[in-house]
């Protein structure tokens, strides 16, 4: 049980979040009191308290933890403390933690000053950067004196290499497919379309050069989707996009549905979602020209096999349902009245359909599940997220918050089934028909 | 002077006489649309020089006062010559223009996006107006968000089908629009707008509340359009002015002089 003394403590940490209406002195009794109580007791509560103090809005709170290692040398919380405390981005709090570092020569604090000021050795060596303010001076003293203890030395050692900047970084393509350099012209072939869904937006919409890259010859599979997520509980969202929302959960829908085999294409994402996975893999996702043109090759084939439909290749909705429509308004009819819970299974793993490959060796896009692109739908650009602080709901109205998805569904018909339709999706939907593959680009 | 304009934008679509059932649906949900080459050259410089002539005859004082412009004085070209900015009635006044229009079946344009029964505006409230969008001295540059009616105006709902007799790239002040913006309210981040870019003898047409603007001109570049305006609301009378004394002076404040004037300059 805490005691009361921490629960004190801990309700006056919350109340010092609002920075209104607390003395100074309160202030400075509330702090002491915890930095004692963090100093005496060294159980759960007080570490938990350690943590609530140290990532607290109020810099004041946070530099207050520094009194523990400023008064207890020898307590097991201090290297802790100063490794938060040195990365603080406000510098009363860091320039404080660098100086308890430097004096007491806490050379596992290296790594976290060398992230601070830029991981540039040289730097720190011979003093080439230019100190803005006093923060900078104390920062790179310190980080002068602490790479001449072990844990510093070691540190220069193991400084992370990105991999774009690294020379000798092997980039490796396997399960991909490399698309040439080529152009993409989506009026090509309009004629061979089923015509169930108006396409007159093939007709004004010019030829484009895509240039080369790599693409996965299958989408992303809910097994690999998995290893993302678990990953990032360890990184936390470094690899996500900077607008996703700052609660961000990961883990897709459907994750405990086993009709979705770990093998399937993933789904139940949306476009953060996949975006956070393609950069984890040091990949993008695919514009939609890159997307089309990987399917439809050099001469613009209807589907990726060829000019004609063919239910046997694709995984549509004849196939999930077995059976066949006459028409359009037959097939909403259908899809309107169909029970999700009841369909014995949605998607395939891509395998399973060998004659779904487009000319240049990409599997499945044609069916099974929608693929994300990053290109906004209505003006074929590039999309600019900047909708994280907002409520979904918020922005179901703004046009620039929709994308281009490509390549039909288990739930898809006649042209829908085609690379070269087009529908759009809201960035934050997430759907059991909506998958991605991701691209490089060399 | 023809303007570089990106193939990549907004969808466009083809008139091939009548609205499709598509159109309709694009222009339901984004408040706009775009109709590549529904009039040709000829077409266009029929419209032109009507435009010319219509000027010449208003500036020498030949149109009646109600039915000539008082939103905006006249501009000064190069040359030190009067130019107008707007010629409303213009379907009234110029015959082989109104032929033009009606040879080309633009009324199902609006009838077609509006549904249901709808009239164009021609012999009262300005008509059809012509308008010169020019960065020249004396001239507006770019006109400010607004929009076209506010939702109890007598004669909404309204669609504006603007007939293009000047390339309009986002370079020279093309319209810009926030599509969706006539369905949904304003979020509490700023709209993203999107440039719809037009080569002579397009026509784009915007619903009468939906966000828009148009971008600054540069000095020496001009740009017409022949604005259409078709109704859902009842017909109200023949020769009613444009608008109100009090609703003109917040008409003029949209339209922005070009950057370092105060204001747009009387000739």
């Amino acid at each position: 049980m805490p005691s009361d003394r921490a629960i004190s403590i801990l309700a006056s940490l919350f109340e010092l979040d609002t920075l209104m209406g607390v003395s100074k002195q309160r202030r400075q009794a509330l702090l002491r009191a915890l930095v004692d109580l963090v100093s005496e007791e060294d159980d759960d509560m007080a570490q938990e308290l350690l943590a609530i103090a140290a990532l607290h809005p109020d810099p004041d709170v946070r530099a207050a933890t520094l009194e523990i290692p400023r008064s207890r040398p020898g307590h097991d919380s201090n290297q802790r403390i100063v490794s938060w405390a040195v990365q603080d981005p406000d510098e009363s709090v860091a320039a404080g933690a660098a100086r308890i570092a430097a004096d007491r020569r806490m050379g596992e604090t290296t790594s976290d000053l060398l992230s601070v000021t830029g991981r540039c050795p040289d730097t720190v060596r011979y003093g080439s950067d230019i100190p803005a303010t006093v923060c900078d001076h104390i920062q790179t003293s310190a980080l002068r004196l602490l790479i001449d203890t072990p844990a510093g030395r070691e540190a220069l050692l193991n400084l992370p290499t990105p991999l774009a900047a690294d020379p000798n970084a092997i980039v490796n393509n396997e399960g991909m497919v490399h698309v040439l350099e080529g152009t993409l012209d989506p009026a090509v072939g309009a004629e061979h379309l089923p015509g169930w869904f108006p396409n007159e937006f093939l007709e004004n919409t010019s030829p484009w050069e895509v240039e080369e890259f790599w693409i996965d010859i299958e989408p992303v599979t809910n097994a690999e989707y998995d290893e993302f997520v678990e990953a990032i509980e360890s990184t936390g969202h470094i690899f996500c996009h900077p607008d996703e929302p700052a609660d961000k959960l990961h883990r897709r829908t459907f994750v405990n549905d086993e009709r979705f085999s770990q093998g399937d294409p993933v789904v139940g994402i949306d476009w953060y979602d996949a975006y956070g996975y393609a950069s984890w893999k040091g990949k993008s996702l695919p514009t939609e020209d890159e997307w089309e043109r990987a399917a439809r090759g050099d001469s613009g084939l209807i589907f990726p096999w060829g000019n004609e439909s063919s239910s046997d290749n694709v995984r549509g909705a004849e196939a999930t349902f077995a059976r066949a429509y006459s028409d359009r308004k037959e097939w909403e009819d259908h899809m309107a009245s169909v029970d999700f819970q009841a369909i014995d299974q949605l998607t395939l793993p891509a395998k399973a359909l060998p004659d779904n490959v487009s000319p240049f060796g990409a599997l499945g896009m044609s069916g099974n599940a929608w693929e994300w692109t990053s290109t906004r739908f209505l003006d074929r650009m590039e999309i600019e997220p900047h909708f994280g602080t907002l409520y979904p709901v918020e922005t179901i109205g703004d046009w620039s918050a929709y994308l281009s998805i490509k390549g039909g569904s288990w739930s898809s018909i006649a042209d829908l089934l085609s690379p070269a339709f087009r529908v759009k999706r809201h960035i934050f939907s997430r759907s059991p028909e909506v998958s991605f593959r991701c691209v490089r680009r060399t | 002077m023809s303007m570089v304009i990106p193939s990549r934008a907004a969808p466009s679509f083809s008139f091939k006489g009548e609205i499709t059932e598509d159109q309709r649906r694009f222009f339901e949900e984004y408040g706009f649309i775009a109709f590549r080459k529904v009039f040709g050259p000829d077409e266009v410089e029929i419209i032109r020089e009507e435009a010319r002539e219509l000027t010449r005859r208003t500036l020498r004082g030949e149109i009646a006062s109600d039915k000539r412009d008082d939103l905006l004085p006249p501009g000064t070209d190069e040359s030190g010559n009067p130019y107008l900015h707007r010629l409303p009635y213009f379907t009234h006044f110029c015959e082989r223009s109104s032929f033009a229009i009606q040879r080309g079946n633009l009324d199902s344009i609006g009838f077609g996006l509006l549904g249901g029964e709808a009239w164009r505006l021609h012999d009262t409230m300005g008509g059809a107006i012509w308008q010169l969008k020019s960065g020249g001295r004396g001239s507006y540059s770019s006109i400010d968000w607004h929009l076209d009616f506010p939702e109890d105006h007598p004669l909404v709902p309204v669609v504006s089908v603007g007939i293009y007799l000047d390339d309009s790239a986002y370079e020279n002040g093309a319209l810009v629009v926030v599509p969706s913006s006539h369905r949904y309210p304003p979020s509490r981040l700023p709209p993203t707008p999107l440039a719809l870019e037009a080569r002579a003898g397009d026509v784009l047409c915007h619903a009468h509340n939906i966000f828009h603007s148009s971008g600054p001109s540069p000095a020496g570049t001009q740009r017409a359009t022949l604005y259409l305006y078709y109704c859902g609301g009842p017909y109200p009378g023949a020769r009613l002015p444009f608008a109100g004394e009090e609703s003109k002076k917040g008409i003029r404040a949209l339209f922005q002089p070009a950057a370092g004037r105060s204001e747009v300059e009387h000739a």
